[in-house]
């Protein structure tokens, strides 16, 4: 093909594009020779097939329940530990206010407040039940990786660690014996509990610390 | 405070489900009376979004306002609608199946809203010309459109295939500018080239896809 009918070729490749952004008047192939019309044919149909396929936006699978309920999409695990300066970049995109996912979240049935969004957003990781990450991703429109804190180092995360200790157990069984609850019940709850006041305590809290709060958060058990 | 289920996550089965089966092997589930749907929708979940979107949003700005509906639920309903009724023993294109699938699905609800829209606003008397789809009659959408759309879809499908036999420039050119519908200028920036050019490695990109899909015969001006 000689470099006149690529100039062609070109002019005709920026008309279709041109019209295919303002939607107004097509090329013209009335003028070129048959050859290049095949060609300038099989070229519209890529680009008309292509035109702005990049702009459908292909939700992850988390967010779409066939997926879910399909099995594509990993169980959540049941803590799952959120990065403060992500969550902090993703509301800020929102362009939702501190107040409104502290709103929408309670709405949602979690028992948060200001206070705890406002650390959540300081904290470096936090570790949260996976609705409650689930449920902010979702409010953020981010993907939950989006907002998680990296993968921890061994021992690193506290409260999971705790949740699974000897002691967690222990503490369990031991109130639940003593005040005539179901061990299962308890545990649940104790957990839901400690995620929920896990911004309480600053820092890397220990084991020790773990089971203080823990029987403080016993005093407030109500049947 | 809501706390997740913790179920087992058996990360292998979650890779077999997850990992791309040919078609065979899936159209072979399908004929054995067993569809592994989970695979079939990992495989195609964002070619029925992506179809379903060409439906979705071909309509004016103000009809669109009123899908209510976005592609990826249409492209979930019409996948359940699938399961429920099966796919026919006898089907040997899964790819065009499915796609036919989301088009027809994209088309039932755009269809719907737009028939709400008349019932809503003639409770109102609203002027006539106000009303939304003043194309409504003509939505009643010819075979020959669903044909067009899925035939886009899967040369769409093909071209994404066949994007890494590009030179990294003409990738570039095409996506920034056809795929991601951004102007010339930006795309020919970023990737250190005049303008001008942009067009030549559209074009240029155009061709050889063109060609690699069996399009066009002569490969021999490719440039």
């Amino acid at each position: 093909m000689s470099d006149r009918s690529f100039d062609r070729v070109d002019e005709i490749v920026n008309q279709y594009l041109r019209y295919l952004t303002d939607g107004k008047t097509p090329p013209s192939l009335y003028h070129i020779p048959e050859r290049e019309r095949v060609e300038v044919n099989a070229i519209m149909r890529i680009l008309e097939a292509s035109w702005g396929s990049d702009a459908v936006e292909i939700p992850p699978l988390e967010f779409d329940p066939l997926a879910v309920e399909l099995g594509l999409v990993a169980a959540a695990p049941a803590i799952v530990s959120l990065s403060g300066p992500a969550i902090k970049a993703a509301r800020k995109r929102s362009g939702k206010g501190l107040r409104a996912v502290v709103d929408q979240l309670v709405a949602q049935g979690f028992t948060i407040d200001a206070t705890w969004v406002f650390n959540l957003e300081q904290v470096e990781v936090t570790d949260v039940a996976s609705s409650l990450a689930s449920g902010l991703a979702r409010l953020l429109d981010a993907p939950l990786t989006e907002i998680q804190a990296a993968a921890p180092s061994p021992g690193r995360s506290p409260l999971q660690s705790f949740l699974k200790s000897r002691r967690f157990m222990q503490a369990i069984e031991r109130w639940a014996h003593v005040h005539g609850v179901e061990v299962p019940r308890l545990r649940t709850w104790a957990e839901g509990q400690l995620m929920a006041g896990a911004y309480r305590t600053k820092g890397m809290p220990t084991d020790e610390e773990w089971e203080r709060l823990l029987n403080t958060l016993f005093e407030t058990w109500d049947e | 405070m809501r706390i997740a289920d913790s179920k087992t996550l058996d990360e292998e089965a979650l890779r077999n489900v997850r990992m791309e089966l040919d078609d065979d092997v899936l159209l072979e589930s399908i004929r054995a009376g067993c569809p592994n749907w989970g695979a079939i929708y990992a495989k195609y979940r964002e070619m029925m979004i992506r179809a379903a979107s060409r439906v979705i949003g071909m309509g004016d700005k103000v009809e669109r306002s009123y899908a209510g509906e976005s592609a990826p639920d249409a492209a979930q309903r019409a996948f359940q609608k699938v399961m429920r009724s099966g796919i026919p023993a006898d089907v040997t294109n899964l790819r065009a199946y499915l796609a036919r699938a989301a088009v027809n699905e994209s088309h039932d609800i755009r269809r719907q809203t737009i028939r709400r829209h008349h019932d809503a606003i003639d409770e109102h008397e609203e002027p006539r010309h106000e009303r939304l789809g003043s194309r409504h009659e003509e939505s009643i959408v010819a075979q020959e459109d669903v044909e067009a759309v899925i035939e886009q879809q899967i040369l769409e499908e093909g071209i994404r295939a066949n994007l890494p036999i590009l030179t990294d420039h003409q990738r570039a050119a095409l996506i920034g500018r056809v795929f991601e519908q951004r102007p010339a200028k930006d795309v020919a920036a970023e990737i250190g080239v005049e303008p001008q050019r942009i067009s030549q490695l559209v074009r240029s990109a155009a061709r050889r896809l063109a060609h690699e899909l069996g399009m066009l015969e002569d490969e021999s001006d490719v440039g």
